[in-house]
């Protein structure tokens, strides 16, 4: 099965992918540490996770893509949160908030309580 | 070394649970009040948790525990950890007879005859011997835990992208959070929003600020070091949603409460993920955003007499809490009972000497073996089978008694403790300052603890 959802900076990655395709691995490089600041080893890396998930594929140093853009925009539907993000941030870390499971009531209660404060 | 550690621990956790229970009553008291004000309080559960000096004061409402450490006498033995646990397999099934006992334990060291040297440990102390192994398997346990998921979560964020100063984007998290002590980075969900971000920065930089990533972290250590206490996962718990109330509010506070329905709508956004049903397990000791959503629609523009109620609240509750309460200075005869223990019963005392008194008695017995100290003595006088002693009289005013009897003296630098021995009775005289105080027992039964409550005061005379 394809694992066609993208995060936003994977897509931007993918993008460089698309529009300049077919081009070699060390072109991919330098085009995503201009637009995108990374290093060597982290496209070389996202790279890899993309191509495992039968997106993208890399032949000897020469990278094609496995489905266009407009099949995988097809695919998408919305933007949403990666769902298949397994386990919880460590409890050590300060951060804003999370998901966590509400209830249809919960959140209509918690939208009024919002509009509330507008007024 | 270890069971040092781990009995500070227990005596400091005690404490601290008392603690925590009094900040969690403090923290309903100041409910309608900022959440700074409950926040503050948990850094002195924090300081309880941590630092096992605490300072006497009268105004202090922490009562003074029982020190678990005072009454352990196994801390000089050498005892492995297959002996407490095969002390601790026994015990329960003690226990499961009707039966508290005395266990009796073997140490790694060889006594007499070639055999390990045996040890004598009450119910207590057993379990205190075998579960300072356990805590320390919970601890790496979770240390273990927590960097698993910490070593996941940075291979999630590569080819994260950097948007300016200490901003990052990256896919595959769905939380922002802040990472790194000396540098610390934020990082964003890119599913999020760009119109949500504002106010994303801005709580996650007021934690910075408030170097709650650093607090967080301590915190987590302490619950490491707690982690059998019940209480303090309850207080864990409710520090981190303070935490995050209280950077709500300062966020407010500088920005303006117009922002308020925004700010929430964005918690609302990210906790649902747009997606009404989501079944993402919650990341421990964050969220609540039902809570922290309807803490901000409480907010007001604090009044200054309500932030100096507050305040005071606050103050009085930290410094009752800081502090413990003075402990009753001791009686005389708990003071005879103590040097007993530190002396004999715990040997935590540097002795000066020990003297024997001299006599053909021991040279010409061949199993003599130097007494190292009074039981050693005692050992030898009950296979020696000395006459009995006259009961009742005394010690001090009978020389001829004295004079024969066998006797090993041990002296530190305050005191002096003579053990006096014929068969079927023992006396140990104790000399501590002005005042000689005395006790009596039957050599047949005598166990270290036989000497509990039994010192009279034999001068000076009342």
């Amino acid at each position: 099965m394809i694992e066609v959802k993208l995060g936003e900076v994977e897509a931007r990655f993918a993008d460089i992918i698309w529009q300049n395709e077919p081009l070699h691995s060390r072109v991919l490089a330098e085009l995503a540490e201009k637009e995108l600041s990374w290093k060597k080893s982290t496209t070389y890396t996202i790279l890899k996770r993309l191509c495992e998930r039968g997106i993208f594929q890399n032949s000897n140093g020469t990278v094609t893509s496995l489905i266009s853009k407009e099949e995988f925009h097809a695919l998408q539907s919305e933007k949403f949160i990666d769902e298949t993000f397994d386990g919880s941030l460590p409890a050590f870390l300060a951060a804003f908030g999370s998901r966590k499971k509400l209830t249809d009531e919960e959140i209509r209660e918690l939208t009024k309580v919002i509009e509330a404060m507008r007024g | 070394m270890l069971d040092r550690i781990f009995m500070e621990i227990l005596d400091m956790s005690l404490q601290a649970s008392a603690v925590i229970g009094v900040v969690i009553l403090a923290r309903l008291l100041l409910r309608r009040a900022l959440k700074i004000f409950s926040y503050a309080l948990w850094s002195i559960v924090l300081l309880r948790l941590l630092c096992p000096v605490s300072i006497e004061a009268p105004i202090s409402i922490v009562p003074h525990m029982e020190s678990v450490s005072e009454s352990y006498t196994l801390q000089n033995e050498n005892i492995s950890i297959f002996s407490a646990g095969a002390a601790a397999y026994q015990a329960i099934g003690d226990a499961l007879n009707g039966g508290l006992g005395v266990q009796h334990i073997h140490t790694d060291e060889i006594g007499e005859g070639g055999m390990p040297k045996i040890v004598t440990a009450s119910w207590g102390e057993v379990w205190i011997l075998f579960g300072q192994y356990v805590w320390l398997a919970g601890i790496v346990g979770l240390l273990l835990y927590s960097a698993a998921t910490y070593i996941r979560l940075r291979k999630k964020l590569i080819g994260a992208l950097p948007l300016g100063e200490n901003i990052y984007l990256a896919d595959h998290i769905d939380s922002p959070f802040v990472l790194g002590i000396c540098k610390p980075k934020i990082y964003l969900p890119s599913a999020l929003g760009e119109a949500e971000r504002g106010y994303i920065i801005a709580h996650e930089q007021q934690h910075i600020r408030r170097l709650d990533h650093i607090v967080k972290l301590i915190a987590y250590v302490a619950l490491a070091l707690h982690w059998f206490n019940p209480l303090v996962w309850v207080a864990y718990i409710l520090f981190c949603k303070d935490m995050e109330m209280s950077c709500d509010e300062s966020v407010i506070r500088k920005m303006g409460g117009h922002i308020r329905a925004d700010y929430s709508a964005s918690l609302l956004n990210l906790a649902t993920g747009r997606r009404i049903l989501s079944v993402t397990p919650l990341a421990f000791g964050e969220g609540d955003p039902k809570g922290r959503i309807k803490n901000l629609a409480r907010w007001k523009k604090p009044l200054p007499w309500v932030i100096a109620l507050s305040l005071l609240v606050c103050l009085t509750t930290a410094g009752c809490l800081m502090t413990d309460q003075p402990t009753e200075p001791p009686t005389e005869l708990e003071m005879v009972q103590k040097a007993w223990n530190d002396v004999v019963v715990k040997r935590t005392v540097p002795v000066e000497c020990i003297m024997l008194s001299p006599g053909a008695l021991y040279s010409s017995w061949p199993h003599y073996k130097e007494p190292k100290n009074i039981f050693d003595l005692l050992d030898i006088c009950k296979e020696l089978n000395v006459d009995a002693l006259r009961e009742g009289k005394p010690i001090w005013e009978d020389t001829y008694w004295m004079g024969t009897m066998p006797n090993v003296t041990i002296m530190t630098p305050d005191m002096e403790i003579t053990a006096y021995v014929k068969t079927g009775n023992v006396v140990v005289v104790l000399q501590m300052g002005e005042t000689w105080h005395y006790a009596h027992c039957q050599s047949s039964s005598l166990t270290r603890e036989d000497f509990d409550g039994y010192w009279y005061r034999t001068y000076p005379l009342e």
